[in-house]
């Protein structure tokens, strides 16, 4: 089963969000329309996508970038990664983003496993979340590890990069104290969505 | 699932919500200190933010 949504404006709300065949996003159906028209939240954007006949709202779902273009994303549903291992169980499924108080909010943009580590080491996994703040606004990390290091990306918005540039060291101590292993902070800015409504 | 208190545990908490409980331990600590971290810059972005308000002519 297969999700069509318009690239362009995927790449609007989230342009930090690669887009490569293979990857896999977490999505969360909000709305179902007449036809095959739906409202979804794809790593804490939301669209209108294409949907195949059995997703209904609150279904909560795992996608793998099929193919990209400039103006259409083919993503393929893909069962989730406890059903790959495991019985399926009663817990509810997770949310795509969670709102926490004081204006807070953050969301899971990608889950990766099994790329190839830095400086030839072995099996990476990396989690990218993206968190709006009450004070810094909008900002995305990447936390990537593998056997030998730590490396963090942080992509603020441009008047919080050097502020987070002063801090990246503390977090840099604190990782490798706590993990015992090398670790890296990269502090950058974020590029602003564009308003594709102006 | 890995435990540790934590200053900013609405953050770690979310990580639950969002199905990362299951994280490796080393990555889940990374990502929880980061998270911290990020908790403590938006604090001093704020407080900057409060110190030029006051500062700002009226």
């Amino acid at each position: 089963m297969q999700i069509q949504v318009n690239a362009m404006l995927l790449r609007a709300a989230a342009p930090d969000l690669a887009l490569l065949p293979g990857r896999s996003l977490m999505a969360s159906v909000l709305e179902r329309g007449p036809q095959h028209v739906g409202i979804i939240n794809l790593a804490g954007a939301i669209l209108t996508a294409e949907l195949p006949e059995d997703v209904r709202p609150g279904d909560r779902l795992r996608l793998v970038v099929k193919e990209a273009t400039n103006e259409r994303l083919l993503l393929q549903i893909a069962p989730p990664r406890e059903a790959q291992h495991a019985a399926p169980t009663l817990q509810p499924p997770a949310p795509a983003e969670v709102n926490l108080p004081a204006g807070r909010s953050i969301a899971l943009v990608e889950r990766r496993t099994g790329g190839r580590g830095g400086r030839g080491s072995a099996v990476e996994e990396a989690v990218t979340l993206r968190l709006r703040m009450p004070a810094l606004g909008e900002l995305e990390v990447t936390v990537a590890q593998d056997a030998a290091a730590t490396r963090v990306r942080v992509l603020l918005p441009p008047e919080a990069v050097a502020l987070g540039a002063q801090r990246s060291q503390e977090l840099r101590a604190a990782l490798e104290s706590r993990i015992g292993r090398p670790a890296d902070v990269a502090v950058a800015p974020r590029r602003r969505p564009l308003d594709v409504y102006a | 699932m890995p435990e540790r208190p934590s200053p900013d545990e609405a953050l770690t908490a979310a990580l639950d919500q969002l199905a990362l409980g299951d994280l490796p331990e080393p990555l889940w600590h990374a990502v929880a200190e980061t998270l911290e971290w990020i908790g403590r810059l938006d604090a001093e972005a704020a407080s900057r933010d409060d110190g030029a308000a006051a500062t700002r002519p009226r």
